[in-house]
């Protein structure tokens, strides 16, 4: 064990050599919309707990949306990610501090991200499969354990299994999609009609109508106090 | 001979190293080595920026004996490792990686509360005035320095309940960093409030208020924060250039319920669809106003707009929610005639029950949201029973196999942009039932779907 520690050491010691400047990273990850139950979990710590608007999450914090529930996420690193019902994913860490990556891990659902234009720097791995970003709009979905589809919608997505049996990756473009299957090579590539997938997602911030009338309700109130209070003042 | 061949294996291991770092996990050993970079920066920051601080001492000092002891170690295992068989180096590196895994997460995280707490520290130092706030800071400094100890000695053994206990002081700490935050920026915007009103008058009067807001800003930048309540309080500015008036509780109350006005149509605006948010914009536009006065002459048009708005929203949801229902009915329909063909489910009461909700469903068009919902969720959940109870047997391979033929069918079929919704739509279901592992129900929306391309075909 202790041999272990020292070959790691030895790789960490040599990067004090490089001395390479390092960039100023965001710390914070914020909740810009949700809807439904929606609940995100420290590093660390077992309790889910509901988020609120505007909430600040931590890298390695954990996101999950129950059956009713979707979320936006603007990543530190200024990507945006939703996730729809029933999905998990974890707050990245800038694992790769020089090159600024972010690597979000997703354990379950589907996630849409828009990563920053022309930007090489969001990853996304799921149980069996890992995609690097080229800019900028995808889609992730995992069909269980042994499946994940990816679908590009704008720029280009590198996708590749986590099966050591099949290194080679496969280059999505616009309107293009793949499913990787666990014992598979990746490389049939799926067409998509142009803008369907996108149409999708169009909507994601908009919430019920019940809702909506509530907070409308909830408005016109304060707009009837605000009135009165300046009458008064006057 | 001896030492010739020790520095023939040196040379090969650093080799060997180099080709096997390439080979491991995509970023693995470049994460570990910028994690120790940021690590080792931080330390040097915060002997250069604070030398005299003792926390800042005591991290610098543990750093430096961390590094010291890694570096002894190092020396003293070189040759061992060395001389360590090619044939196991592979074994080993991939142990390693493991080995990273474990210990490369708690290390970022207690390397970014640390950078994150001395950002806000440096900020906010009036806080240890708070003895609270002292004590609280100091368990989280002892706690990161315990995890940091354990991860040096390799001890992983406590290391999620240590991680566990650092993590719940951080929160503590930092919701009181949060709180004044806040504070900071509203107790800010109201004196800048303040001041840019009396900008505008040149009374001796206006002047003696100038200087004490100055005074007052000192004292919020020294987190003093009674002062400042008081003088906001007792200094509130109706925004009128002529007869400024010492203002009771109430301009607090009209500002708050601005303030929580904005913040309601802001997420209207941003939840509503294009035409009725751009009415939202509008009326958020209009409270900007800070003149009470002509703040109350434009509530008028605020309220028409909001009005505008929600009928726009009744509308708008009425013929959305209705497309949607008859696509899902037409689903549904063309599900129940799958059953009606399988034996297995044919004239069984749950068959019935499905006709019969289906029914009722149809006969809801046009009623109110909670009414469909629940006669949705109720067909779903009869759905689910009858898929499950069906002959058929489903591989979780084989229905990815079909869904991924059928979509390259689709996507070779020429087809309007309502038919191509219905398919997207239809997949989507299929995948939503493959996602929460319903196979059985997933095998008959594809069968629905293999239908409806045959019908469009």
């Amino acid at each position: 064990m202790k041999l272990l520690h020292v070959i790691a050491f030895l790789f960490l010691t040599a990067s004090l050599m490089a001395g390479e400047a390092l960039p100023e990273i965001e710390l914070f990850s914020s909740v810009y919309f949700f809807e439904g139950g929606v609940y995100a979990k420290s590093a660390g710590s077992g309790d889910w707990s509901e988020i609120s608007q505007s909430q600040e999450l931590m890298p390695g914090d954990a996101v999950k949306t129950g059956e009713d529930g979707k979320a936006t996420i603007i990543l530190a690193d200024s990507a945006i990610v939703r996730i729809s019902p029933l999905s998990e994913f974890l707050i990245p860490e800038n694992l790769n501090v020089r090159k600024k990556i972010s690597f979000i891990e997703m354990l379950r659902g589907v996630l849409w991200a828009r990563a920053k234009k022309d930007d090489d720097s969001l990853r996304v791995a799921t149980p069996n499969a890992i995609c690097g970003v080229r800019g900028t709009e995808f889609l992730v979905e995992i069909l269980g354990e042994d499946a994940t589809e990816f679908n590009v919608m704008d720029g280009v997505v590198e996708v590749k299994s986590k099966d050591d049996a099949f290194a080679g990756s496969l280059l999505l473009r616009v309107a293009e999609g793949t499913m990787v299957r666990r014992g598979r090579k990746p490389d049939k590539i799926l067409k998509n009609r142009p803008g369907i997938l996108s149409g999708r997602f169009k909507d994601f911030e908009r919430i019920s109508p019940q809702m909506a009338k509530n907070a409308a309700k909830k408005a016109m109130n304060d707009l009837d106090r605000l009135e009165k209070l300046l009458r008064e003042e006057k | 001979m001896m030492f010739g061949k020790q520095i023939f294996l040196m040379l090969t291991m650093i080799l060997v190293a180099g080709m096997a770092a390439e080979t491991l996990a995509e970023g693995t050993i470049s994460d570990a080595i910028s994690r120790r970079m940021l690590l080792e920066r931080k330390s040097q920051m915060l002997k250069a920026k604070s030398p005299d601080s003792p926390k800042f001492k005591d991290f610098s000092m543990r750093s430096d004996q961390f590094n010291s002891a890694v570096s002894k170690l190092i020396e003293a295992k070189k040759v061992l490792a060395a001389m360590t068989s090619l044939a196991g180096w592979d074994k080993l590196l991939s142990e390693w990686e493991g080995v990273l895994h474990k210990i490369l997460p708690p290390l970022s995280r207690v390397n970014s509360d640390l950078r994150e707490e001395k950002n806000l520290f440096n900020r906010f130092q009036f806080l240890t005035r708070d003895k609270e706030f002292a004590r609280l800071r100091d368990e989280f400094i002892k706690a990161s320095f315990a995890v940091a100890e354990q991860l040096k000695n390799g001890e992983d053994g406590q290391l999620q309940e240590q991680i566990q206990n650092l993590n719940g002081k951080k929160q503590r700490l930092f919701n009181i960093y949060r709180e004044t935050e806040r504070k900071i920026k509203r107790f800010s915007e109201e004196l800048a409030k303040i001041k840019r009103d009396l900008s505008s008058g040149s009374s001796s009067e206006d002047r003696e208020k100038g200087k004490q807001v100055q005074e007052v800003e000192k004292k919020l930048a020294a987190g003093e924060f009674r002062p400042v309540e008081d003088f906001l309080s007792r200094f509130r500015m109706p925004g009128k250039p002529e007869g400024r008036k010492e203002l009771v509780s109430a301009g607090g109350e009209i500002d708050m319920v601005v303030r929580r006005l904005r913040l309601q149509l802001g997420f209207l605006a941003r939840s509503a669809p294009e035409d009725i948010s751009g009415l939202y914009r509008e009326a958020l536009q209009l409270l900007n106003e800070t003149d009470r006065a002509r703040l109350l002459s434009t509530l008028p048009r605020v309220r028409a707009l909001m009005q505008q708005a929600i009928k726009g929203l009744e509308t708008e949801s009425g013929t959305g929610k209705d497309r949607v229902l008859e696509r899902e009915i037409a689903a549904y329909e063309e599900e129940l005639a799958l059953y009606r063909q399988d034996e297995s489910v044919s004239n069984r009461p749950l068959l019935q029950m499905f006709e019969s909700r289906l029914k009722m469903l149809k006969n809801l068009k046009g009623g109110n949201a909670t009414q469909l919902e629940n006669a949705v969720s109720n067909l779903d959940s009869i759905r689910k029973q009858l898929s499950e109870k069906t002959s058929r047997t489903a591989d979780p391979s084989a229905l990815l196999d079909q869904l991924t033929a059928i979509r390259e069918r689709i996507a070779n079929m020429e087809l309007s942009d309502a038919q191509a919704e219905e398919m997207q739509e239809a997949m989507e279901r299929i995948k939503k039932s493959l996602r929460v592992g319903q196979l059985s129900l997933s095998d008959t929306l594809l069968k629905v779907l293999k239908r409806k391309v045959e019908k469009i075909k």
